[in-house]
């Protein structure tokens, strides 16, 4: 049960628990996922993988797959009628590639054929003869002059930097000086839903796709400049999705453009769907990070300087990088007031699988780096993991480490006595270091806490729209550009538009995105959906009251001031008339009044100076704190999550049952990220391909968890409306590192925290005894 | 779709009439053909004999000094088996911890040998048990020791011709256990895992049979720990020194599973646990 | 060769191709695409269907061994009135997101119930355990599982 510190300010819908509005067709199976559109005389579509991570292609030999029966195309790059590469900063992630293959993921020819198993067939029948190049596989020696190079121009995707104060002042001003190196391990978003498209070649010689896409916006763009054709002939629709989590965008972009290609050339429908393996062996995962924290503190613990280098794993594109180490450089020093800060942070290019979004989008290493040393430093000055935190970390008016004065109710120290309190922290902490000494297995409890930006930030331009049509009977219509993915934005959204308007959700249908019904709204990513539609849905909720509450005062011949819009209905407060909503929808139908709009929001202004590293990067944060309590199994290093606490504020809760699902969810994912979770790569082979190997926390896995909310109202959200999606998965690595080390007394730097590197320490889990796994024999 | 010809025999008679066509593929729950299938380790096969239909070999048999396996009882038959419960514990505690509820209503204990996967959890349990298969084909049957069955990783003397027609164990009492280790608590494949099975004379050890499962590239048996505990009086010293032999035994490898310096220490510790349970509850 | 097994209650005779799997008959030809595919090798669970009552997973299975047997998918839930206790229990412990998983954990939950009308929590998680789920951290699916067994046992007693 989630617990609430809150303002008691009324609402109808916001906040109350709802049914989700798609519920129904998931318990039903009626939900249509990509995999599931067919269309009549629909080809397969299959890629031609590569064969080595790093190596130029010496030629490309399609003769015997095309002249298998059943097959109707063979394409690869030289069909590309556009551009062949694409990227939302460096265009360099390509489509098919022409002469160099620079991750096993890369696709170097595909096929179309009347099925799939045809298809598969004529994929292993083209043949590509390569020259391997050397592989390059560290992102910190990636940057080595001597190390071999993925590009002309080096292998430095893109660099960050923060600078603020003297950091050579503060080490001096410093009583301890310590350095630390944490590192966070690749993994998989793991959506339970493998990509799918059906592409459609249409009228007017366009395209329509519909299937697992998230950022539609992004994916049209990149699919109209690899075909050469105008925006509007290119119709992207999302099919429901099962799970994306930041997943589903730049592999989407190239599978689009694979599935029209092939649709194009063959006049004919093509489906592309994904096995597990394709899927894991093609689509982005979560950045590995090499950090660096070299810190300063006085002997009573107060934080004085932060030196911190980052060297983050890009793979070969640079995609979603730039702006994910963003992020990163923003919040490297954690909720801290740090007076003197040099952060920098490199991203690489290397031969693993490339990296891009994926919830948390650069924050879930950071945490578990800085949370980790918090309490490593604690214990440095004698101070217990909540003590060293109060006296640091950020209040309100504080400045971050980027100069931005906080001028609004920050509550990271308020959510750190909430998860304290509840678990009694402070005598748990100490009990446990006595009581653990000669058992074997020996309890541990971990704090860990956050501050994050809400939004793009100074990433990009930040505004969204949502379309709203009343129907003459009173029930609503309601779409946006910002998908569903699973997270619940459309419950979420028209929780708002429920409450904006006096209806009930159950009378609002929401409709999936469909790039040419509503204008581009920006991706569905950093958290925003919640604050950027929820304010463009009340804009547009505002503008159709502003028409129809006139016609409703007529009818009921009283003054709109005293109109009250609830539950279907509407009624006076001075006479005791009221108005069914279906029968004010007609009426102004009637009259020639519009029952659309169209809301928009553009978000406030952030500002960056990318040489010093300083400016407002977000216009507002969000913050939280995780408690984690562990058993450990000293003799086998085996970790059990006993319980979990987890606090947000999100400055109000829109959709209870959303939200609680969000925090579960997200502790689940994090939990999978401490203690299971690696896309392991040897030399940029992948090590694995599916879910039995790549380990996701089963039901047996999960912890009781508790949730609270904290209500500080923003006053630019939505209802005071923050976010909550990413926060919630980016804080347990690190409290449930902190517990084991208090329940072991030792402190493993690696993620996961599988049970050989708990149980034999640091020195075995080096990166020597990860290279001596043997690459096990892969099928192509 | 290929072409594929399918036998679903009902008794034991057609069955092996069927499988005297070499190529004939048997599949009995499927679980793990179709996962080879999957991964493209087998070939689609020409002719597939179901093997769900014959009755002979869903059954359990027991007399006075043996339990019949048939080789089609699921995992979940086994963990539900009252009489395995009482005379093979090892092996039903093995059953129940495999794979997920899914697979275990489908995977069947005679695949799990005829697989020879280093990775089926059922195998040690079935070398403590000493357990006999009963290899048939249309000619005639032939009895092997399941010891003798595996050759190599997934190599096995089960001929073309040749199904799995029971697996007999002693009906006798013993002091067992079966321990695994593992990342996740389900859905979980095993890093290391012990099999023990102990006669004990009065309060001394008659035999003792261990079984090692993911420590070497088929199971093996720890002779040297069973040599050292035979007549022993089971106390704590013997148990230490029982665990110490048995991480010499185990000859593990480093893999995506876990490191072989973990692994040897584990063989250890799961043996000192089992036996220390054992004695515990007497 | 044609099967004949019973499916979601009807009658069903069919050619199946020696090698089709279940999952491919039912989606591919028998259009029930509400049993999804998430990981090919009975390691998410997303392709639960109930054979003879029991979870099995659907990709894991040829359609020539459900010959003369009982397949239940989530598109037959609903005629089931003790199923559907099931998926209402979900719907309102708000035990949804994705939904990729739902209609494997709804008969994963569903057989549970039929076998063990009032599961502890800990023989609910045993049970859905070979069901992943990546949005939920399974809390409120536990929850629903245990709102569904609440039903059930009070439509039992009403009787």
């Amino acid at each position: 049960m989630a617990d609430y510190q809150s303002d008691d300010k009324c609402f109808n819908v916001v906040g109350s628990r709802v049914i989700r509005v798609d519920a129904v067709d998931k318990v039903t199976g009626r939900a249509k996922y990509g995999a599931d559109y067919n269309a009549l005389g629909q080809l397969y579509g299959v890629s031609k993988y590569a064969d080595y991570p790093h190596a130029k292609i010496k030629s490309i030999n399609i003769a015997k797959a095309k002249s298998l029966d059943g097959v109707r195309a063979v394409l690869t790059h030289e069909n590309i009628p556009g551009e062949k590469s694409f990227g939302a900063i460096t265009a360099n992630q390509m489509v098919m590639c022409t002469d160099t293959v620079r991750f096993m993921g890369d696709v170097v020819a595909i096929v179309a054929a009347e099925s799939q198993e045809i298809a598969e067939k004529a994929a292993d029948l083209i043949e590509v003869d390569y020259d391997e190049l050397p592989v390059v596989s560290d992102p910190e020696q990636a940057l080595a002059d001597e190390s071999p190079r993925l590009y002309e121009t080096g292998n430095l995707c893109f660099h960050h930097k923060v600078r603020k104060g003297d950091i050579e002042k503060g080490f001096a001003h410093s009583d301890i000086v310590v350095e630390r190196d944490y590192s966070t391990q690749r993994i998989e978003h793991s959506y339970l839903e493998p990509e799918a498209v059906l592409a459609e070649p249409g009228e007017n010689g366009g395209i329509t796709i519909v299937g697992t896409l998230q950022n539609l916006y992004n994916i049209r763009r990149v699919v109209a400049r690899v075909l050469n054709l105008p925006l509007n002939r290119i119709r992207l629709i999302q099919a429901t999705l099962g799970g994306s989590f930041g997943g589903k965008d730049e592999v989407m972009s190239s599978i689009c453009c694979r599935a029209a290609l092939l649709a194009m050339t063959c006049g004919r429908p093509v489906k592309m769907t994904n096995s597990r393996e394709q899927s894991m062996r093609e689509s982005y995962k979560r950045h590995p990070y090499k950090m660096k924290y070299k810190v300063g503190l006085s002997k009573d613990g107060i934080l004085q300087a932060m030196e911190i280098k980052v060297y983050a794993d890009a793979g070969p594109y640079s995609a979603m990088s730039p702006f994910v180490t963003w992020r990163s450089v923003v919040q490297a020093t954690g909720p801290y007031i740090v007076p003197n800060v040099k952060t920098d942070i490199y991203a690489a290019y290397t031969n693993n699988c490339y990296t891009s979004a994926m919830r948390g989008f650069g924050s879930p290493q950071i945490c578990f780096a800085t949370e980790s040393l918090m309490d490593e430093l604690a214990e440095l000055v004698g101070l217990d993991p909540l003590e060293i935190r109060l006296k640091n970390i950020l209040t309100d008016g504080s400045t971050t480490a980027t100069g931005q004065t906080l001028n609004h109710k920050v509550s990271v120290g308020e959510a750190l006595n909430i998860v304290s309190k509840k678990a009694d922290f402070k005598a748990r902490w100490q009990e446990n270091r006595r009581q653990n000494i000669n058992q074997v297995i020996k309890k541990g409890i971990g704090l860990s806490c956050s501050y994050r930006g809400v939004s793009l930030g100074a990433e990009g331009t930040d505004a969204a729209g949502v379309g709203i049509s009343i129907q003459t009977d009173g029930s609503v219509v309601v779409y946006t550009g910002l998908v569903d993915m699973g997270q619940g934005a459309a419950t979420t959204i028209s929780i708002v538009v429920a409450e904006e308007l006096g209806v009930t959700v159950d009378r609002i249908r929401f409709l999936n995105a469909d790039t040419t019904a509503i204008p581009d709204s920006g991706p569905t990513v950093a958290s925003r959906t919640s604050f950027m539609a929820g304010n463009a849905a009340k804009n547009g909720c505002a503008e159709l009251l502003k028409r129809i509450k006139p016609v409703a005062a007529e009818i009921l011949s009283c003054p709109e001031s005293s109109l009250e819009f609830k539950d279907n209905k509407i009624s006076s407060r001075v006479t005791n008339k009221n108005l069914d909503y279906g029968e004010l929808a007609a009426a102004c139908f009637r009259k020639g009044i519009s029952l659309f709009s169209h809301g928009w929001y553009k978000g406030p202004t952030t500002t960056w100076d990318e040489h010093t590293g300083q400016g407002d990067a977000y216009f507002t944060f969000v913050y939280a704190a995780n408690l984690a309590e562990v058993e450990v199994d000293t003799v086998t290093g085996q970790v059990k999550v006993t319980r979990f606490i987890s606090s947000h504020d999100l400055g109000r809760t829109l959709n209870l049952n959303g939200a609680k699902g969000q925090v579960y969810g997200g502790v689940a994912m994090g939990l999978g990220y401490a203690l299971f979770e690696e896309y392991g790569q040897d030399d940029g082979r992948p090590l694995l391909e599916n879910f039995d190997e790549y380990l996701l926390a089963t039901s047996c896995d999960v912890p009781e968890i508790d949730v609270i909310f904290i209500e500080n109202p923003d006053l630019l959200g939505p209802h005071g409306a923050k976010s909550l999606g990413e926060p919630a998965c980016e804080l347990a690595a690190p409290a449930i590192a902190n517990a084991i080390t208090n329940a072991t007394g030792l402190r493993v730097r690696e993620l996961p925290l599988t049970l050989e590197r708990v149980l034999l320490g640091k020195a075995l889990s080096r990166k020597e005894t990860r290279g001596s796994l043997k690459a096990r024999s892969r099928k192509q | 779709m290929n072409a594929v010809e399918t036998l679903n025999p009902t008794n034991l008679a057609q069955a092996l009439k069927a499988k005297a066509n070499k190529n004939v593929v048997a599949v009995a729950g499927g679980t793990d053909l179709l996962v080879r299938l999957h991964d493209r380790i087998t070939q689609p096969w020409p002719k597939l004999l179901i093997l769900e239909n014959v009755k002979e070999l869903h059954k359990i048999t027991v007399t006075k000094t043996a339990i019949t396996i048939g080789p089609s009882m699921t995992f979940s038959e086994i963990e539900n088996s009252a009489i395995l419960r009482k005379k093979a514990l090892q092996l039903v505690t093995a059953a129940a911890s495999a794979g997920s509820v899914q697979i275990r209503n489908r995977a069947t204990i005679g695949g799990n040998i005829a697989n020879g996967s280093p990775a089926g959890d059922t195998i040690p349990p079935l070398y403590v048990l000493e357990a006999i298969l009963e290899l048939s084909s249309a000619k005639g049957k032939r009895t092997v020791p399941i010891e003798k069955f595996f050759t190599g990783p997934g190599k096995t003397v089960l001929k073309p011709t040749e199904l799995i027609t029971a697996i007999k164990i002693p009906n006798r009492s013993n002091h067992g256990f079966f321990m695994r280790l593992a990342t996740r608590k389900a859905l979980a494949i095993s890093k290391v895992s012990v099999a023990v099975n102990i006669i004990m004379n009065k309060s001394k050890v008659e035999s003792a049979k261990i079984a090692l499962g993911a420590v070497a590239p088929t199971v093996i048996r720890a002779t040297l720990t069973e040599e050292y505990l035979r007549g022993k009086e089971i106390n704590q010293a013997i148990i230490d020194e029982a665990a110490r032999i048995v991480q010499d035994e185990a000859r593990p490898i480093d893999d995506i599973r876990s490191l072989a310096i973990y692994r040897k220490e584990m063989v250890g510790v799961l043996l000192k646990r089992g036996l220390e349970s054992v004695t515990t509850n007497g | 060769m044609i099967i004949k097994f019973k499916l979601n209650g009807k009658n069903v005779a069919i050619e199946a191709p020696g090698g089709e799997r279940l999952i491919d008959l039912l989606r591919e030809r028998l259009n029930l695409v509400g049993t999804k595919e998430g990981c090919g090798k009975g390691e998410c669970g997303a392709c639960t269907v109930l054979l003879d009552n029991k979870p099995v997973c659907s990709c894991l299975i040829l359609a020539a061994q459900v010959n003369g047997r009982n397949v239940m998918t989530i598109e037959g839930v609903e005629s089931d009135a003790r199923l559907r206790a099931v998926q209402e229990a979900f719907v309102e412990a708000g035990s949804v997101q994705c939904g990729f998983c739902t209609p494997g954990m709804i008969l994963s939950a569903a057989a549970l119930l039929r076998a063990n009308p009032k599961p502890s929590r800990d023989e609910i998680k045993r049970a859905l355990s070979g069901n992943l789920c990546r949005c939920t951290g399974y809390e409120k699916i536990f929850d629903a599982v245990e709102l569904a067994s609440h039903k059930i046992m009070k439509k039992a007693a009403s009787k």
